[in-house]
């Protein structure tokens, strides 16, 4: 089947159901960029690293490996954030899993509405084009299955902290870069690495960085709203 | 430490620049374990991309800095230790 990723047309070969179903709010019928076929021997890999008895993660797991590791040469690649998009500009916030990412963003649709909709609530593909660093939708989203089909210009990227009181300050990309590296996939290719590496040095370039301390109170997105994009009305 | 031992610095561990700042980035396992280098830490490294002895970047640091012997010797021993505590000398 023909799958919209990133901004590019994957052939994925697959006879498992199960998986077609998975990608199917991305199928797309034009040509494709990229050839994405898993062997058998990549699939029961991945079941073993995965501890798993299931086929489907199995083929899956190695779906979403190939695409990953070619991302970078095509200038994206796949990053661990909550992706939200305001007014028409995309937000992604980033932590340690278990943070409260989600929740964070929950909040932000819980105040604005229809001013924001969810881009990929898990793990977003981040391209890098001359006018931004944008977001893409994905089928990689998170528990809520929270995704956009879309692509969004990422105004801001916040590490989220959590803490009894909100603080939003802007970051350098000194302080940003290590935390950022660590929501990054790493492909296993060194060269494909070192490319990941310029294409995330390109997006910092292209974004406003933050550092969000917050409780889990509206008031969380309200200061953070307020800072990234100036003075709210509701 | 062994003081005439040449060394330099494992393939897989990347030099960038971030806005000025030298920074090394392992690219064999995660992106996990980051180091931020200061100046002194920065100078090393980038005598550590070819082979060279301890001595030699003591010599080098010397002639750049203008410190004295004694306290050029400390910090690279110190920086030289963390290198090799994270596996990043070969």
């Amino acid at each position: 089947m023909l799958v919209s990723l990133a901004g590019k047309v994957f052939d994925i070969r697959t006879e498992n159901e199960d998986i077609k179903t998975f990608f199917s709010d991305y199928e797309v019928n034009t040509k494709a960029d990229f050839l994405i076929e898993c062997h058998e021997d990549q699939i029961f890999e991945c079941m073993n690293s995965l501890g798993t008895s299931s086929l489907y993660y199995g083929e899956l797991t190695a779906i979403h490996t190939q695409i990953a590791e070619l991302l970078p040469k095509d200038d994206s690649f796949l990053f661990h954030a909550s992706a939200i998009a305001y007014k028409g500009e995309a937000v992604l916030f980033a932590a340690l899993s278990g943070t409260g990412k989600s929740t964070h963003a929950a909040l932000w649709k819980k105040l604005f509405k229809e001013e924001v909709f969810y881009v990929n609530d898990d793990k977003p593909f981040i391209r890098i084009r001359d006018d931004g660093a944008y977001v893409y939708g994905g089928p990689w989203n998170g528990k809520g299955h929270l995704s956009t089909n879309t692509a969004v210009r990422i105004r801001a990227v916040v590490l989220l902290e959590r803490g009894q009181n909100n603080r939003i300050v802007a970051i350098n990309k000194k302080e940003a870069y290590p935390r950022l590296l660590m929501q990054t996939y790493k492909p296993k290719d060194k060269i494909m690495s070192i490319k990941t590496l310029d294409l995330l040095e390109a997006m910092m370039s292209k974004v406003s960085l933050y550092r969000l301390t917050c409780n889990m109170e509206d008031e969380a997105a309200e200061v953070a709203c307020e800072s990234i994009f100036g003075n709210v009305k509701r | 430490m062994v003081y005439n031992e040449v060394m330099r610095l494992k393939n897989d561990f990347i030099i960038r620049n971030v806005d000025g700042e030298t920074v090394m980035v392992p690219v064999a396992g995660d992106f996990h374990g980051v180091v931020m280098a200061n100046e002194t830490t920065a100078f090393i490294l980038d005598c550590l991309k070819d082979d060279c002895e301890i001595e030699d970047i003591i010599e080098k640091m010397m002639a750049a800095y203008e410190v004295s012997y004694e306290v050029v010797k400390e910090d690279i021993e110190a920086v030289i230790a963390k290198l090799e505590s994270i596996g990043a000398l070969e």
